[in-house]
């Protein structure tokens, strides 16, 4: 195939600046070409090595005071784990070689900081070893607000009972016309972008996501990757972009589309989101994960050929994306990730959650299990 | 860049096994537009869908097909009434199509199945009855102690429209041994088929990959199936399966043995090698969204494919193996997701007419 994109868009693609206005061109080209350009790009960023993480999901509530029309998962009378049953899942986790456990819930009315603090606490106390990557940008915010305290005291506070890294979720799209539609009640792209901010500033790194395919327009969806973007120039603090393809059953923002005759985003839309977000975040964000949760296994293996270098995490459990809708399982096995990985001509690696380091295959952080 | 010598045979339908084998050693996304250039020259921009439902007639069988999670040994068989009220349903969904298939043991007679299309067709003249296996045939003519083109032609005379390409899985006797052993063999795979072409009785054609073949067998089923048609020109289309194997012995010992579900990239490579060694033969590749998800199925209309299958309404078989893709897509989402590939809609019957 001859690129038909303009020296100046490749340029600029290397540098690291691509514009809006190039962004969206990019996306009039054949989409194989958008394809060829990202692949590019992954391979110069990181080579040929595809990596994962074997971890664990751990959604400590499904009771939520928002009201996120998105959202499959929020139940009132739905259930709190204790902080036993919060550890037994992790000793569960431990045991089967995780390295991290991802612990998020939804916004309980009565609690605060301490009741963050304490999770960390007991996760770190039990088992050190393992890292906490915990509490959206969200559930941050409202821990600090219910304690009266500054977002960067509480998020202090957190770090120093031991949270090491926090997952860049709540972002959906980054663009308050977008927001106050489908999460009115959530915190701001302004007070996101703080959170984040200052978490990076204290130290704790996170991911960095984004919600398409609902209401938002492509121009919209552009301005959030470039915002993550200008996020990173200042912080360095992202360790990934993962780009999750909005799931519309099940919940009101999804039923209302559906009945206006729109549907979930197909693959080749899917594969360029993740094609212009290696392009756009080029030289600032190294890694960009591609989901097999939401994706499905088989395209989630397409969009390493799409920019993507990584197929995220074990997981084990997963109640977010399959109360709305998602039906690719909830447990994906080290060697099935591996399969995956090796039958797409790369190199299966695992990983820790910030990228910093590799197991090989003799390593005791492997898991080997059935399926579930 | 592919090879000039290979996309010259490519186009007048002459790839052979070695172009095959270089088309699939390269970048994939080259093999890819190859691919949907042929599609394009074939069938144009048009991508077709079919408003239909599959009826299992039995789930009881006495195969021992080592891929299959659907037989039971203490199984159910569908009364006629309840096969009619099947087919009510389908007709009051607007289905132009009803799928008849199922297990093969000795209560499935040749009369039970005539006796079935007939009342299907006095009940609902309007719906085309696409149904039964080489292999249900097959084994339905060896009951009744008659030649195979004997019982196609009695089956076509009480209704059956046409005939499914299933039980082909990998047409090479040694796949066949460890995976199907007690099926028809390719020989009588092929015969049957040819028999059903002869007396007018069309039939897609199938291949279930992604097992214990290697890539050369995939190759050789595919090019049987270009043989067949250029003797009898009786192929409605191909529908490449990627094999799911979830919930049953081969799959069970694959996965034991560290090999699991291919991945999209292979899936894709598949079908477009379909288009490409199948090109002037047989014009129509489905992307069975069953199998591939909603999501890699439309990723297919790019790599050759130009129609997505049925709504389906009931998928049994393949939700037993851990298919995880739902039983049924309306065709207003099989519509949005032609439309949103660029692609101009046709709804169609099982021979690709149009519908209205």
């Amino acid at each position: 195939m001859r690129p038909t994109f303009s020296d100046d868009i490749i340029e600029n693609a290397l540098a690291g600046r691509t514009t809006k206005e190039e962004a969206l061109s990019l996306l009039q080209a054949h989409p194989f070409e958008l394809f060829e350009l990202a692949d590019r790009l992954r391979y110069e960023a990181v080579g040929d090595v595809v990596t994962y993480i074997v971890n664990r999901n751990i959604n400590f509530t499904s009771r939520c005071i928002g009201n996120c029309g998105f959202c499959a998962f929020k139940d009132n009378s739905g259930y709190i784990l204790s902080t036993e049953q919060i550890l037994e899942k992790v000793e569960e986790a431990d045991r089967l070689g995780a390295t991290e456990v991802c612990i998020q819930g939804g916004l309980l009315p009565d609690v605060d900081l301490d009741f963050y603090i304490n999770i960390i606490e007991s996760v770190k106390e039990g088992y050190p070893h393992i890292s906490t990557h915990a509490f959206s940008p969200m559930e941050v915010y409202h821990a600090a607000k219910q304690s009266h305290m500054e977002i960067d005291d509480a998020l202090l506070e957190l770090k120093k009972a031991g949270l090491d890294s926090m997952p860049g979720t709540a972002a959906e799209i980054l663009s308050d016309r977008v927001r106050n539609i489908i999460c009115p009640g959530k915190l701001n792209t302004a007070e996101w972008t703080e959170v984040i901010t200052k978490a990076h500033r204290t130290g704790i790194p996170t991911t960095a996501t984004m919600m398409y395919g609902h209401i938002e327009t492509m121009e919209e969806r552009i301005e959030h990757i470039m915002l993550i973007r200008d996020i990173q120039q200042k912080t360095g603090g992202f360790t990934e972009f993962v780009p999750l393809p909005f799931m519309p059953y099940n919940n009101k923002i999804g039923e209302d589309m559906l009945r206006s005759g729109r549907y979930i985003t197909p693959g080749m839309e899917d594969l360029k989101m993740y094609a212009l977000a290696r392009i756009i975040l080029n030289t600032h964000v190294n890694n960009i994960q591609s989901s097999w949760v939401k994706l499905g296994k088989k395209l989630s293996q397409v969009a390493l050929y799409c920019g993507a270098n990584d197929l995220g995490g074990t997981l084990m459990e997963e109640k977010i994306s399959s109360s709305a809708g998602a039906t690719n399982g909830e447990f994906m096995s080290a060697q099935e990730l591996e399969w995956f990985i090796r039958t797409a001509g790369r190199q299966p690696r695992q990983r820790n959650t910030i990228y910093t380091k590799v197991f090989d295959s003799a390593s005791s952080g492997k898991v080997k299990m059935k399926t579930a | 860049m592919l090879p000039d010598d290979i996309i010259k045979s490519a186009r007048s339908g002459e790839v052979g096994y070695e172009d095959a084998l270089r088309l699939l050693a390269a970048n994939p996304f080259d093999l890819f537009s190859l691919a949907n250039d042929m599609r394009y020259d074939a069938v144009g921009d048009t991508v077709s869908y079919v408003v239909n439902r599959n009826i299992y007639l039995t789930n009881r069988c006495i195969g021992n097909c080592g891929f299959c999670a659907f037989k039971q040994k203490e199984g159910y068989i569908l009364t006629r009434d309840e096969v009619l009220r099947e087919v009510k349903l389908a007709q009051a969904a607007g289905a132009v199509e009803v799928c008849v298939q199922g297990g093969y043991n000795p209560d499935l007679t040749l009369d039970y199945y005539q006796d079935i299309f007939k009342m299907i067709k006095s009940e609902h003249p309007a719906i085309s009855i696409h149904g039964l296996s080489p292999m249900e045939v097959f084994y339905a003519a060896g009951q009744a102690g008659i030649p195979v083109n004997e019982a196609l032609m009695l089956l076509k005379k009480s209704g059956l429209d046409t005939l499914t390409g299933t039980s082909a899985e990998i047409l090479v006797d040694r796949v066949r041994n460890i995976i199907c052993p007690d099926k028809l063999s390719t020989g009588q795979w092929v015969e049957t088929i040819k028999a059903a072409h002869e007396i007018g009785l069309r039939t897609n054609a199938t291949i279930m990959y992604g097992h214990v073949e290697s890539i050369r067998e995939r190759l050789e089923h595919i090019f049987l199936i270009r043989d067949i048609q250029k003797r009898t020109g009786g192929f409605t289309e191909f529908i490449p399966m990627p094999f799911m194997p979830y919930n049953n012995r081969t799959g069970e010992s694959m996965m034991g043995r560290g090999q699991y579900m291919t991945g999209g990239i292979e899936d894709l490579q598949l079908f477009a090698i379909s288009r490409i060694i199948l090109h002037t033969h047989i014009d129509n590749i489905q992307a069975p969204w069953v199998k591939l998800g909603k999501k890699l199925a439309q990723v297919a209309l790019f790599s050759g494919a130009n129609d997505l299958g049925g709504t389906l309404m009931e998928d049994h078989i393949t939700t037993a193996s851990g298919g995880s893709n739902g039983e049924y897509t309306p065709a207003s989402e099989l519509e949005w997701i032609i439309r949103e590939s660029g692609r101009t809609t046709k709804r169609r019957n099982a021979i690709y007419e149009e519908c209205k």
